[in-house]
């Protein structure tokens, strides 16, 4: 195909109308000509343009439910043109009415004069009561426009008094904001993002002291530096510097009297110079244990009107010990499958981690560990779902709240756990997805059985009454399945994948009919789409450092987080630093993680990126600031100028730092732990180092050797 | 079904196919056979597909008053049919079928035909989209193409309204129109045609 056959083809292309065979030689051809993905562009526009031509906006439109059941008539939402008719028609009802009244006053006389007399005195009549309709209505519409004209004059008052005490609060609230930070004592502790053990560190602490003079005499500030309760640094605030920035070092030597399990705080206090009480006004939490906490429901899956049973248990990351104190744990049942949503009425759950156990007759007591200290960690709980609940994902949110002594919390952020609800009668067969391969990719046709089982014994011949395929996110046609299931409980399903599919995330859900139900089964289809994720890790976790071996841990996952083996070279766009590979294990499936590690010295100022030579056709991220080569400038439109331009880049080397490696992966009880160092950039010097590890509570200072 | 169907133009609306349950969390998506969920969802897809719904009606009957009756009267009829809510495959492709019916039967009434007012009178022009810093030149192109679908022949109007605002696939459509495939996309194609013309009146058949 050429650019002449191509161009004409593109907006039947965007509309799906060309052959199979036609439309992948256009993809073909664009994949490999720019002019053409250019024009491709320009088509695109053209169909967004017709898009918006074919489609107008129509606010005031809505489709609501109507009220009763019997109202069939079109609501019309324009209210001009019904307002008109009701108004035209009001007097011809009156005059229809009265004419229909008039048979009823004629009585019948046998003389025609009579007839004819009492004819006239009843048209006369009618006529008399036709006026005095039309003047009914008048007085009516009149009385009605008066009451308007009222109505107007009063929402026009009510507005202005409305906006006049708007006014009035929003003066209020200024005013009180004003009055609010003219008298406060505000203080603020300004901290690296991490504190360096072992080194010095600085803080810093502002005090905007804006209190009346009387308030602050006979008191003084004082910053203090805590490791649990003891006090490695005191430090006066001093007076003079009101409003100013008050520099606190932590130096050096203050390390060897901390624990390495100990919570290090920065308190600033206010103490009376008379009676020498001491206030906290402010406590940061500067370094210490890191939790993590386990949140587990005792099902994953729910029906309304079912129990749900919760615990969670927060233990020291390195020591596995719970935290030294209380705390107080508030549990969320909130819909949706993210953490941000409100928590249904009657699903939240507040309580401490002070466990109880609830014995016979209502007895509660404490629960206590061997030592008698009381177990902390844990929190337990349940939630009763409503019986109306709606069918969805939602998630378990337990998040700390401040504890009840003061203190910052425990867990840096809220801890989730994904909880389904669903409705519905239960299923009562044993159902399973199956695929011919381990995994597919795009364009491939996709072989898989869906499995019936009654009791574990297939159940034959039962009734598949569809197959439908999403392919990231877009539903899919032409899934082909046997009608019924074979000796077996299987039936086959089968399907093309698209030729693009760009994030793999493809699921596949069959539905059953058997013993007169209908009964579905679910399955996320592996394949490997044309969309990675990379990431990096250099290890020390620092960053990279030009000129100096670096060991990078790398990563490769699908969009939706499955491990992909990867193979490829990290280059420079002029030569290859290193190759790359994850590691895989053909017999050990469960090894292949799509991890992999390699080791190359960064240049200094030139960006480094990955090119995959595995899998084949990953649509790498268009790198930025990368030199493109005058040789594929030259040869534009080849397929080197594009390959030149994409990849996975890596972190940007820093020119001066120092390089860490632990070259033995795991060091043998009474070894020497190997640590190198490699350092570039400006002279300076060492800083002395501090091993720590968990749980262990002695401490080396080691002074690196030249050359090891 | 066993034909690959076109590619849909955009996302079609969530809720519409049976979707596994481990998709995208839609805690208020109706599971078949119930019931009140059921007319959420028809409530809230016809919403949603409002104006693709009403833009279609639009260019179908020439004025915006008849497009918005057809439209609430299509919504009445899905509503009293709400029952059959879960055995609809596809919902949206469902509506736009009701739709298309409510509009025929609007243009066969005696009623509405003497009503409906001249055609020049009403020329039909959708409410423009407010995008600021829109090109001026695109809201000119948009208009050019907005003249040149109202005047276009009754049957390549539905296929290619069916099409673009529906989002129907071809097949669907054949099967609304009880006509082959084939001649669809060929109505589609002139279409499209008439379309790049309007916008490239110089380059015959360019790009």
């Amino acid at each position: 195909m050429n650019c002449e056959h191509c161009q004409p083809l593109l907006l039947d292309h965007l509309y799906g109308l060309l052959d199979p065979g036609e439309a992948a030689g256009v993809d073909a051809h664009l994949a490999a000509c720019p002019a053409c993905a250019a024009a491709r562009a320009d088509t695109a526009r053209v169909q967004g343009l017709i898009a918006r031509a074919a489609k107008g906006t129509f606010p005031h439109t809505t489709f609501a439910p109507p009220a009763e059941e019997h109202v069939a008539a079109p609501v019309r939402p324009a209210a001009g043109k019904g307002g008109w008719r009701v108004a035209v028609a009001l007097p011809w009802a009156v005059a229809a009415a009265v004419l229909l009244a008039v048979p009823g006053t004629v009585v019948p006389v046998l003389s025609a004069f009579d007839r004819a007399a009492a004819a006239t005195r009843a048209a006369d009549a009618a006529r008399r009561e036709a006026d005095e309709a039309g003047r009914a209505v008048a007085a009516v519409s009149g009385a009605r426009e008066r009451q308007l004209a009222d109505a107007q004059v009063r929402l026009a008052a009510a507005e202005q008094s409305r906006a006049a005490l708007l006014e009035k609060w929003v003066g209020e609230q200024t005013a009180a904001a004003r009055a609010a930070d003219a008298g406060k004592l505000t203080i603020d502790v300004l901290k690296p993002a991490a504190v360096q053990p072992g080194a010095p560190n600085d803080f810093r602490v502002v005090v905007r002291d804006a209190r009346a003079l009387w308030e602050a005499s006979g008191t003084r500030l004082v910053a203090e530096v805590r490791a649990s309760d003891a006090v490695l640094l005191s430090q006066p605030l001093d007076p003079g510097l009101r409003g100013h920035q008050h520099h606190i070092r932590l130096p050096a030597s203050a390390w060897t009297k901390v624990k390495p399990d100990a919570e290090l705080t920065l308190v600033v206090s206010q103490l009376d110079e008379k009676t020498q009480a001491r206030t906290t006004l402010q406590e940061v939490r500067l370094s210490g244990p890191v939790f993590a906490t386990l949140l587990t429901t005792d099902k994953p899956a729910y029906r309304p009107g079912e129990r749900l049973f919760f615990r969670s248990l927060t233990l020291d990351r390195a020591t596995l010990k719970p935290p030294a104190g209380e705390q107080l744990l508030r549990y969320d049942l909130v819909a949706g499958a993210r953490p941000g949503g409100l928590p249904a009425r009657g699903l939240t759950v507040t309580g401490s981690t002070d466990l109880v156990r609830v014995g016979d007759g209502g007895r509660v007591e404490p629960v206590r560990d061997a030592g008698e200290r009381p177990v902390r960690g844990v929190g337990c709980g349940e939630f009763v779902l409503p019986a109306d609940l709606a069918d969805g994902d939602y998630t378990l949110v337990l998040t700390e709240l401040p504890r009840p002594g003061g203190g910052p919390p425990v867990l840096p952020g809220p801890v989730t756990r994904a909880v389904k609800v669903r409705a519905g009668a239960p299923d009562s067969y044993a159902k399973q997805l199956g695929f011919g391969r381990a995994s597919y990719a795009s364009g491939e046709a996709v072989e898989a059985w869906a499995e019936l089982k009654f009791q574990d014994r297939p159940v034959p011949n039962a009734e598949v009454t569809g197959a439908v395929a999403e392919v990231d996110g877009a539903p899919l046609s032409g899934v082909e399945w046997d009608p019924r299931t074979d000796a077996r409980g299987r039936a086959a399903v089968r399907f093309a994948l698209p030729p693009d599919v760009l994030d793999g995330d493809v699921r596949l859900k069959v539905l059953f009919r058997a013993g007169g139900r209908e009964e579905a089964v679910a399955a996320r289809v592996p394949v490997v789409g044309r969309r990675l994720n990379v990431e990096f890790f250099p290890e020390g976790g620092d960053g990279l450092v030009a000129g100096v071996p670096c060991k990078v841990y790398v990563r490769a996952t699908t969009p939706a987080g499955l491990p992909v083996d990867i193979a490829g070279t990290i280059t420079d766009g002029r030569q290859a630093l290193a190759t790359v590979a994850t590691l895989t294990d053909a017999d050990e499936r469960g090894a292949n993680r799509g991890l992999g590690a390699f080791t190359f010295t960064p240049p200094a100022g030139a960006p480094v990126w990955l090119t995959l030579d595995s899998p084949a056709g990953v649509v790498a991220p268009l790198l930025t600031g990368v030199p493109v080569r005058a040789a594929a400038v030259a040869g534009l439109g080849g397929p080197g100028a594009a390959a030149g331009r994409t990849g996975f880049a890596l972190p940007n080397a820093r020119l001066d730092g120092v390089a860490m490696t632990v070259p033995d992966v795991v060091t043998a009880p009474g070894q020497p732990i190997r640590v190198h160092l490699t350092r570039s950039g400006s002279r300076g010097r060492w800083w002395s180092g501090r091993t720590c590890a968990a749980g262990w509570p002695t401490r080396r200072r080691c002074w690196p050797r030249p050359g090891s | 079904m066993a034909k690959p169907g076109a590619p849909p133009i955009t996302r079609p609306v969530a809720g519409t196919e049976p979707a596994p349950p481990a998709a995208a969390p839609r805690p208020a998506a109706p599971l078949p056979g119930r019931g009140r969920p059921g007319d959420d969802a028809l409530v809230a897809t016809f919403n949603r597909v409002r104006d693709e719904l009403v833009s279609t009606l639009v260019y179908l009957l020439g004025n915006a008053d008849d497009a918005q009756d057809a439209a609430q009267e299509a919504f009445l009829k899905c509503w009293r049919a709400r029952d059959t809510v879960p055995d609809v495959q596809n919902l949206r492709a469902w509506i736009f079928r009701v739709g298309l019916n409510a509009a025929k039967d609007f243009q066969r009434s005696a009623w509405n035909r003497k009503s409906r007012p001249l055609p020049e009178d009403d020329v039909m022009l959708p409410a423009r989209d407010d995008h600021p810093g829109q090109l001026a030149e695109d809201q000119e192109a948009v208009d050019r193409l907005r003249q040149a679908i109202s005047p276009a022949p009754q049957d390549e109007k539905e296929v290619f309204l069916l099409r673009q605002n529906g989002d129907l696939t071809y097949e669907q459509i054949a099967e609304i129109r009880s006509a082959p495939v084939g001649t669809v996309k060929t109505q589609m194609r002139t279409a499209l045609i008439k379309l790049r013309r309007v916008l490239n009146p110089a380059g015959a058949d360019g790009a």
